[in-house]
């Protein structure tokens, strides 16, 4: 029985119809955050897939199914009933490889079984202001990525600046979650140690 | 955004549904006990209106008290109109009571061509047009109150006033009460209809989903703030990380639906 706690962070690009083709949801990145205990010992995992002009858009989407082949016991999101959930499922709904999009939705199917938090109830729910101002709030140290910043990095292959980005909310996101609990001075020490190593750089 | 979603084909669902409540004065009687229900004259009425198209829940939540330019007339019209629209109308206790209370107030303002209502207060018992929670909570045996059934299932009723205060608000003009007051039985219904149906089909997204769709309604509402202890109370706390699955499994099957229409017209294609 796994006992992680995965933190998902997800972007995505709406593709209007062109000529025959009808229009739809790409998949451009994904980051997850898994915080585990192995042997007695906390641990970290950081991850991220990004898809750019030049992949097969399937490719991050097979990831994230991949990645959550094993559900973690709980999982945690930034306004996940307005925003990570509905994008994903419309990325599934207009994926040209249904089999992909089959997959990642089985996968996510057992995912959503187990616990879900959302982070921004405990900061305004769908009243929050936005991410970034939440987080420069609580001195979480975040610089957002727009949805043109993020439309060229997909245009011009930069995976780098895709995969840091969604690293960089993830990681923000945790911190939010420890900070919104009480009684988690362990995990916030062990945060911040981890943080500080190279372990915590996305690797492309 | 959000995208479209579907109602998986095994979940059955009115498309719309009506969850309303009256409220009303009567003349007291000399021993204190609940005047005879043709007494009773209509001061205000609450209507909470769900939709589902396509997977989709959509409310219209309003209400309306009698003052001002809005006559008991135009209140009756609006029952009307709003029951003439939707598939199932819900209430509590509403074949005892608020329905036989329109039916006659419509015949006593002379108006004799609302339909709705007229099927509405004759609406056989058994039959799926009316559900009166009143009767389907208890089997048609000995009620209780709204706000037990409320209590017991996780939702917020009567929060700041009741229906024995609706004459002294009356007479005291204090119609912005009544109204915050009867549009929150309204809801409260509803969400008690909601409860039922999941419970009656033994089917949880028939309460996850539109449950979770009408704290996104109230919180994107400004003028509905004063329903704010729907989105904060305990069923919704429950429901909302659920319609998540919900909404995951509802386009899970979806797509599977559409991959084996893909493999289908391969087979068709190569044979």
């Amino acid at each position: 029985m796994p006992t992680d706690t995965v933190v998902l962070a997800t972007s995505w690009i709406h593709q209007f119809a062109l000529g025959e083709r009808p229009a739809r949801t790409l998949l451009v990145g994904a980051a997850m955050l898994t915080c585990h205990y192995r042997f007695g010992r906390l641990g970290f995992d950081l991850t991220a897939h990004s898809t750019t002009v030049t992949d097969d858009p399937a490719e991050t989407i097979s990831w994230l199914a991949d990645a959550f082949h094993i559900p973690p016991e709980r999982l945690l999101l930034w306004r996940g009933e307005d925003i990570v959930v509905p994008s994903l499922i419309a990325v599934a709904e207009t994926a040209r490889d249904t089999i992909a999009a089959a997959r990642m939705l089985r996968e996510l199917d057992m995912v959503f079984k187990a616990e879900v938090i959302d982070v921004a109830d405990a900061y305004g729910g769908t009243g929050a202001t936005s991410f970034d101002a939440i987080a420069h709030a609580n001195g979480i140290p975040f610089v957002p990525m727009t949805r043109a910043d993020l439309a060229e990095a997909h245009r011009t292959g930069h995976h780098g600046a895709i995969r840091e980005h969604l690293a960089a909310r993830v990681k923000a996101t945790w911190r939010l979650w420890l900070k919104s609990r009480e009684d988690c001075e362990s995990l916030v020490a062990a945060t911040e140690a981890w943080i500080s190593t190279p372990d915590a750089q996305v690797r492309l | 955004m959000r995208a479209s979603l579907r109602l998986p084909d095994h979940t059955r669902a009115p498309g719309a549904v009506l969850a309303y409540d009256l409220e009303t004065i009567a003349p007291q009687t000399p021993d204190g006990s609940f005047p005879p229900w043709p007494t009773h004259m209509p001061v205000a009425a609450g209507f909470a209106e769900a939709r589902s198209r396509g997977g989709e829940w959509t409310f219209d939540i309003a209400a309306l008290v009698v003052s001002g330019d809005t006559q008991e007339a135009d209140l009756i019209r609006e029952a009307d109109r709003r029951m003439a629209a939707v598939d199932v109308v819900t209430s509590y206790n509403g074949r005892q009571f608020d329905a036989l209370v329109l039916r006659l107030a419509a015949q006593r303002a002379r108006l004799w061509n609302l339909k709705a209502i007229a099927d509405h207060a004759a609406a056989p018992r058994f039959g799926g047009e009316h559900a009166d929670l009143a009767d389907q909570y208890s089997s048609f045996g000995r009620k209780v109150g709204l706000a037990d059934l409320c209590n017991a299932v996780g939702i917020p009723v009567k929060t700041d006033v009741s229906g024995g205060d609706v004459a002294a608000l009356w007479e005291a003009g204090e119609t912005e009460r009544i109204r915050r007051y009867v549009m929150e039985d309204a809801v409260a219904t509803m969400c008690l209809h909601f409860a039922w149906t999941a419970s009656r089909a033994a089917t949880e997204a028939l309460v996850t989903r539109p449950m979770a769709a009408l704290a996104r309604h109230i919180e994107a509402t400004p003028d509905l703030a004063h329903l704010s202890a729907f989105v904060d109370c305990e069923l919704m706390r429950w429901c909302r990380p659920r319609a998540l699955h919900a909404d995951v499994a509802a386009a899970l099957e979806r797509v599977t639906a559409r991959l084996r229409r893909e493999e289908d017209e391969r087979a068709f294609a190569t044979a």
